[in-house]
């Protein structure tokens, strides 16, 4: 009975896996159905898809327990409430602390606000000093640049060679009146790690909030708030297999960091970030990040696998690439080339089957080179000719190898058409030239 | 009873591997398959029985989300399509949506 039940189910199934098999399995088919084939998604940096895990979990709350988590006069509020909760403890035993010190907010960019002007603007009559570096992402640059107008004083500090930050820069900026130093702990762009534990024993040393934007980082290098001595953590659900619109904030209860919220209203979360929590939300980060916790591990030697399989492979075929920042201390899924005398504009255009991007996506409308190479002091012409590629959970060796093959090809093809490339092959050195402009 | 739990294991592995094969997505199938053959090799010498029990329940658990995920992530795969394809016709029907250009409708 049952194999009369099951068979037409089976053959139905892979009948369907077969035809739904993505671009790499797809050998021979005819140009209309590949044009109608998405491409590949090299760009985790950005945004990483939903783990079905943490779909299931956000599901209920989605359609059936919809009560306000803030309700205290029933049933459904009390439901959505114990779910919140839930979610708020996976993410504190994530980084290491305590569920009362976890306020969700709507992102990372939220978290980031928050912490940054809330902490400027309740020690402001003492404290008028922030500490932050050259690197970080826009919006703890763009929140330092507000607060600049407000009339704080704020240090950028460069960074070295490679990405990550001189210890004794960030030792000779603070000063008495420096109230916060926020450094990032995984570049977006090129994926360095700072040094995070240091620079928090040199901020509690002196008694400076330490904030650490850490949406690149959390659930895939290991992170501890305690051991590190981080004062408040920006989390982000998106970058982490979690749904987008959600986010938190880690802030230090013992001792206590005070911080002047950013927007007003209910006072849920402690007065700190006012507005319903979105249940199904929370739920997902909640999920993706105890997800992240089991399956980092796993995660990470994987992507390390596949990192150095992109990276070998592209490095042998072709000459003059160039890796971004700090070859050891890194996240290695997130990799930054530079391909010497290719437009990287062009590159990407070449590569249109393949998604990828030459930097953050905040930034990749313009045509600038990014602020990031150009502050680890890239030149001019390689910051325009890089490509951020991303490894994440679901990419799989075909894809890896599908993009090194049509990076290879694209590169020489496009090399063999630059007048510049033939330069350097005749041996004339490009930055003796004297360009006349007519 | 190692007899029993041999089989049990067995089955849930297979019936995992079958239902990993119906994700639209190539990503997610790709993912569900590895990680399942994985953990499963990684798991094949645990030989305490409480140990054993929890991770069997943590597979059925893992396989009852994997049937319910199929079944909703294949719609949206389908909208995906190419308009030629029957499916996309059908499903759009289903969906009361239509994203046929005004001006092809004869």
């Amino acid at each position: 009975m049952w194999v009369l039940r099951q068979a037409p189910r089976r053959v139905w199934r892979v009948f369907q896996a077969r035809r739904l098999s993505g671009p790499a399995q797809q050998g021979g088919k005819s140009n209309d159905e590949e044009s109608a084939l998405r491409p590949l998604y090299m760009d985790v940096q950005a945004t990483t898809p939903m783990d079905p895990r943490v779909l299931d979990s956000m599901l209920p709350y989605l359609v059936h327990f919809y009560g306000n988590p803030h309700s205290r006069t029933h049933a459904y509020g009390w439901e959505s409430e114990s779910a919140m909760e839930k979610a708020r403890k996976q993410i504190a035993s994530l980084i290491g602390a305590d569920p009362r010190e976890i306020i969700f907010t709507s992102g990372a960019t939220e978290s980031n606000n928050i912490a940054v002007k809330g902490i400027a603007r309740f020690y402001k009559s003492r404290k008028k000093h922030i500490i932050t570096t050259q690197t970080e992402h826009k919006c703890v640059l763009d929140s330092c640049r507000a607060l600049e107008a407000e009339g704080f004083q704020v240090t950028y500090l460069p960074v070295k060679k490679n990405g990550i930050i001189d210890l004794k820069d960030l030792q000779s900026a603070i000063r008495p009146d420096t109230s916060l130093v926020s450094v990032m702990a995984v570049n977006n762009e090129i994926g360095v790690i700072q040094p995070v534990s240091d620079i928090g024993r040199i901020c509690s040393s002196h008694k400076i909030f330490f904030h650490t934007d850490a949406a690149q980082a959390v659930g895939k290098i290991p992170l501890d708030v305690n051991e590190m001595k981080i004062d408040l953590m920006s989390i982000s659900g998106h970058k982490i297999y979690g749904p987008k619109g959600v986010g938190a904030i880690y802030v230090r209860r013992r001792p206590r960091v005070r911080v002047e919220p950013i927007q007003s209203g209910g006072g849920q979360e402690r007065g700190l970030r006012s507005g319903t929590v979105p249940t199904p939300l929370a739920v997902g980060l909640g999920a993706a990040c105890e997800l992240a916790q089991q399956e980092m591990e796993y995660d990470h030697k994987r992507i390390s696998l596949l990192a150095d399989r992109l990276v070998t492979k592209i490095m042998a075929e072709v000459p003059d690439v160039v890796m971004n920042g700090d070859p050891e201390n890194r996240y290695p899924g997130c990799i930054n080339l530079s391909f010497a005398y290719v437009e990287g504009e062009s590159l990407l255009m070449a590569l249109k089957d393949v998604a990828l991007s030459s930097g953050s996506a905040c930034t990749s409308a313009s045509l600038e080179p990014s602020y990031v190479l150009r502050a680890i002091g890239t030149d001019e012409d390689l910051a325009h000719s890089s490509i951020r590629f991303g490894i994440g959970r679901f990419t799989t060796e075909e894809e890896v190898d599908y993009t090194v093959k049509k990076c290879i090809q694209h590169v020489k093809r496009l090399r063999e058409m630059s007048p510049l490339w033939e330069m350097v092959q005749d041996g004339i050195d490009l930055k003796s030239i004297k360009w006349t402009q007519h | 009873m190692a007899a029993a739990r041999r089989t049990q294991a067995l089955r849930l592995y297979r019936a995992l591997l079958r239902e990993s094969q119906a994700f639209a997505s190539y990503g997610y199938r790709t993912y569900a398959i590895r990680r399942i053959k994985d953990a499963f090799r990684e798991n094949k010498n645990i030989s305490d029985s409480t140990e054993i029990e929890t991770l069997l329940n943590k597979a059925k658990t893992n396989l009852e989300i994997i049937r319910r995920q199929v079944t909703c992530s294949l719609p949206i795969e389908y909208l995906h399509r190419s308009c030629k394809s029957w499916n996309y016709t059908i499903w759009s029907n289903c969906l009361k949506v239509s994203l046929i250009p005004m001006g092809s409708v004869p």
